[in-house]
């Protein structure tokens, strides 16, 4: 590694916190997802980075990161039918606009 | 501050090594920047770039890694598929150069708050926890040992994600298509 | 030969197309019939090599056949519990196998015609799932080793009738005669299920196998047990007193009266009797029940069909007479006799109902007093439906004659002469009626005027292929073909040859009838002086109402359960309701007190407590935003605090 493993898990953090606050104050739907595309992402260089400094020579956590961008795929697939099922319903993706689990 | 010692990270930095960190911090800086970006931007089809821009940053970041694979599947799928499939979304969808439409909501500042609390947090954690393990083997995974780990032992989960990606296609469908009434 | 698969198909294969066509049937459209008819033409071939598998050994070996019948019986353990189990068995033995072979073929036919029939309606595919289902049940009837899987098959048989009289639910006719079909033979059904029970209790083994030797342990028992079988054949072989819903019945489509009201479901009470022949054999008394009820209904429905009008109505109490005649050829003691007219009948009553479907189809309506001449319109149809009432009539060689001859020669051996006579006032009535319906259908002046024209080949087709089984079937039971039938059932035919004088009979009685017919339809003499037509008009009116039996069982039965429904329901409403509503009185001045108690009492803490909660609600209620990124927010700060909490600062 050229350089010390906490420096890649601190970039990592760093994505995450960003991630994380897209997804807390973003308006818009699709916003919120990028966020989430953010958060994954961080969470695969912690896999990819803790597998290159302590070693797993069968590749077992870069197959975690190829699962974990498999399921990002389809939930963004997913998210953006809904998101644009949503759109179509009510004219509107900012989620601050769409309250249905207010009781 | 580091104190794990790797072959590939000899004690004595020579000008190519220099280069080679210095491109590391660069990328870095460049995807945290791209995911600022993309949590910022008032227009989203910005928001969209500076997530092409983080992801694309990840990719390098496995390249330094030394996960090639990841790479280039992070690029092909990320960038590639997701990102394109969002950048439709937002064209479909959003009135995206709405300057009247704020970016946060109001509860930006608390979550502000909380957010750089962790970031901090997490920080600290990292920069003071001792991450090293001795006696493990650092080389990095040959992509024929990681095509051989796919097909065998996690053949099953990698299954499973083709069956769920083909039960998101279904559903997407059934979801977004046009109200028959 | 020891692999089940077969056998086990020949009834699977038509339960596979029932689940495919309800499940997609409205996909497939006009195509939905190719799979009724292929795996229907499936289970008729598997049945066909059972048949050879039957014949071969015969064939090389007749001392072996006799001795070792090539029968096939395979069973496996389907629900065991405690020391028995529940076996599922089929059996292949010749009575079994020519079922199945009349069953396939002639089904297979009537299907093929029903896609001519039923072309336009809207539940065109519903129609072929339900035949499906008919058939698989049917063949389980058939095939079945043992009488629980026999009963399974009996009242699937019994739904799919029910489903398909009525299948045009939205006429109420046809809505009602499926109810009354299914409630009537409901009532014969109970008689089968005691006689199972019985015998399950008293012999412990349900095997069809050896059930002559097992008859012993029925002990005092056996007769009534042969009667309830029989009680729950009549029901289904609409035998008198449980005939009534037969003639109803024939607000199905016409395929349907054709297939299961006339040439297979009905005949599946005969087949139970002949089946379990072994039981009726040692009492007497309970062939002569048989017999008796045989001769009955077959006399009794052969009078009624002389005076209807209405083409359906005529072919289904010929129907009911002629099943009966086959009763009373069991009723002899001879299986053979019963299932010889079975086979036969089945080919020419099947005729005869596409025949008149065909006719139907085209004038679209029953009522052969309006109909006339159509045999210049309809070639085909009044040549084969003429050849069927013919074959019916037992006109030789046609194959009518073979099993009628059969029966008459059965009953002159055994019973008494009585029976003969009926069942020779039987033969002389067919004729007559069946040619009645002949000439005034489809010869002389039409009497309406009607554009009617020759059905397409998908209905003509089946036509013809029947009317060749109806003419040559009864000779695999003539001397002609040395008997061919009664050695493949394994009956010795040498004692009930028929006699010469008694042929003749049937010949000259059968003819009789159809010149009286076509004395008085085809040339319109009046055959008895006025004075004594006038004098016979009550008992005229009393057969061509049937004989009032439907009235009488309004009377009898349904009157007294709706007037006892009456009373109990004023029974209920006076003393019942009364008491309740006594007690409630009460109930209620107590409950006054006690409200006052709850009202000041308890609900002043209930009402505390409430508001409490109520207020700490509202203000909880302020955190429930609906909005995800709210909670995530509280979430994360959550999380955070617990962090803290735990480990302190960082």
């Amino acid at each position: 590694m050229i350089v010390p493993l906490s420096h890649v898990l601190v970039v990592s953090a760093g994505l995450f916190a960003l991630g994380l606050f897209g997804a807390l104050t973003r308006r818009n739907a699709i916003g919120i997802l990028m966020s989430i595309e953010l958060i994954l992402n961080s969470a695969n260089l912690n896999l990819v980075a803790f597998s290159r400094a302590w070693g797993a020579p069968d590749g077992s956590p870069q197959v975690m990161v190829l699962l974990v961008i498999g399921i990002a795929a389809s939930g963004a697939v997913a998210g953006l039918a809904l998101i644009l099922a949503i759109f179509r319903h009510r004219k509107t993706i900012a989620v601050d606009e769409i309250n249905l689990l207010k009781g | 501050m580091d104190v794990l010692d790797s072959p590939l990270m000899p004690n004595t930095v020579g000008p190519l090594e220099f280069a080679a960190k210095a491109a590391f911090y660069a990328v870095s800086a460049m995807t945290l920047a791209g995911a600022w970006i993309t949590v910022s931007a008032k227009n989203l089809f910005r928001a969209a770039l500076g997530l092409a821009m983080a992801l694309f940053g990840v990719a390098v970041l496995y390249l330094f890694l030394e996960a090639e694979f990841l790479a280039v599947t992070q690029l092909l799928v990320y960038v590639g598929a997701i990102l394109t499939l969002i950048v439709f979304g937002v064209m479909l969808t959003a009135r995206i150069a709405d300057p009247n439409v704020p970016r946060w909501n109001q509860q930006a500042g608390a979550a502000w708050a909380l957010t750089a609390a962790l970031g901090i947090g997490l920080a600290r954690i990292l920069f003071t926890a001792p991450w090293d393990m001795p006696g493990l083997s650092t080389t990095p995974a040959k992509l024929s040992a990681l095509g051989h780990t796919i097909l065998t032992s996690y053949l099953l989960p990698f299954e499973l994600l083709s069956l769920l990606l083909l039960g998101a296609l279904v559903g997407a469908l059934f979801i977004a298509r046009r109200d028959p009434r | 030969m020891q692999d089940l698969t077969p056998l086990a198909l020949i009834p699977l294969l038509p339960l596979l197309s029932f689940g495919i066509l309800i499940l997609m049937g409205r996909r497939l459209g006009r195509w939905a019939p190719a799979v009724s008819l292929l795996a229907l033409l499936g289970s008729a071939l598997l049945s066909l090599d059972r048949y050879m598998a039957l014949t071969l050994p015969s064939a090389i070996d007749p001392q072996a056949h006799l001795s070792m019948p090539a029968s096939l019986h395979f069973t496996w353990a389907w629900l065991p519990f405690g020391e028995h189990s529940l076996k599922i068995g089929f059996l292949a033995d010749p009575l079994s196998v020519t079922m199945c072979l009349v069953v396939t073929v002639i089904g297979w036919m009537i299907m093929l015609y029903s896609i001519g029939y039923m072309h336009g309606d809207p539940r065109f595919s519903r129609f072929f799932a339900y035949l499906s289902l008919f058939f698989s049940a049917m063949l389980t009837l058939v095939l079945a080793d043992h009488f629980v899987l026999l009963y399974i098959g009996w009242e699937g048989v019994g739904l799919c009738s029910y489903l398909l009289i009525s299948f045009w639910f939205e006429k109420p006719a046809a809505a009602n005669a499926g109810k009354k079909a299914f409630l009537t033979t409901r009532v014969g059904d109970l008689g089968l299920l005691a006689a199972i029970l019985l015998i399950a209790k008293l012999t412990g083994n349900l095997s069809f196998a050896d059930l002559g030797s097992r008859a012993a342990a029925l002990g005092h028992w056996a007769p009534w047990v042969a009667i309830l079988i029989f009680w729950g054949a009549a029901g289904k072989s609409a035998q008198f007193p449980l005939h009534v819903w037969l003639p109803d019945a024939m607000e199905g489509p016409t395929p349907v009266s054709a297939l299961i009201h006339a040439a297979t479901m009905v005949a599946a009470g005969v087949y139970l009797v002949a089946r379990t022949m072994p039981l009726f054999l040692p009492n007497p008394q309970a062939l002569m029940t048989v017999a008796v009820i045989g001769a009955f209904t077959s006399l009794f429905a052969a009078t009624i069909a002389c005076t209807q009008t209405d083409l359906k109505r005529i072919l289904a109490y010929s129907t009911l007479s002629q099943l009966g005649l086959m009763m009373l050829g069991l009723g002899t003691g001879s299986a053979f006799a019963g299932m010889f007219h079975l086979v036969t009948h089945a080919w020419f009553k099947a005729l005869l109902f596409l025949g008149a479907g065909s006719v139907i189809h085209a004038m679209h309506h029953q009522e052969i007093t309006r109909m006339g001449g159509l045999w210049r319109k309809m070639p085909v149809t009044a040549t084969t439906f003429t050849l069927a009432a013919v074959a019916m009539a037992g006109i030789p060689p046609l194959s009518g004659f073979w099993s009628k001859e059969e029966i008459l020669a059965a009953v002159h051996g055994a019973l008494p002469l009585p029976f003969l006579a009926v069942a020779m006032a039987v033969s002389f009535l067919t004729a007559f009626y069946i040619s009645r319906a002949v000439i005034l259908t489809f010869f002389g002046q039409p009497r309406e005027e009607s554009h009617v024209h020759e059905s397409p080949l998908v209905m003509t087709g089946p036509l013809m292929l029947l009317a060749i089984g109806s003419a040559g079937v009864g000779l695999l039971g003539s001397k002609w073909t040395g008997h061919a039938f009664q050695q493949f059932l394994g009956v010795h035919a040498a004692g009930h040859e028929a006699a010469t004088w008694m042929q003749s009979a049937a010949i000259a009685v059968a003819g009789s009838g159809f010149l009286l017919a076509l004395a008085r339809y085809g040339f319109g003499w009046p055959l008895l002086p006025k004075g004594l037509r006038v004098l016979l008009r009550p008992a005229y009116r009393l057969v061509a109402n049937k004989y009032f039996i439907d009235e009488i069982y309004e009377a009898l039965l349904l009157n007294p359960i709706r007037r006892l429904s009456g009373e109990s329901f004023s029974f209920d409403a006076g003393v019942i309701d009364g008491a309740v509503n006594g007690a409630g009185v009460a109930g209620l001045r107590l409950s006054r007190f006690k409200q006052w108690v709850d009202e000041t009492i308890v609900d002043g803490l209930i009402n505390n407590t409430a508001l409490t909660i109520g207020r700490g609600g509202a203000l909880f209620r302020r955190m429930q935003t609906g909005l995800v990124q709210n909670y995530l927010l509280v979430a994360l700060g959550s999380v955070l605090a617990i962090f803290l909490l735990m480990k302190g600062l960082p």
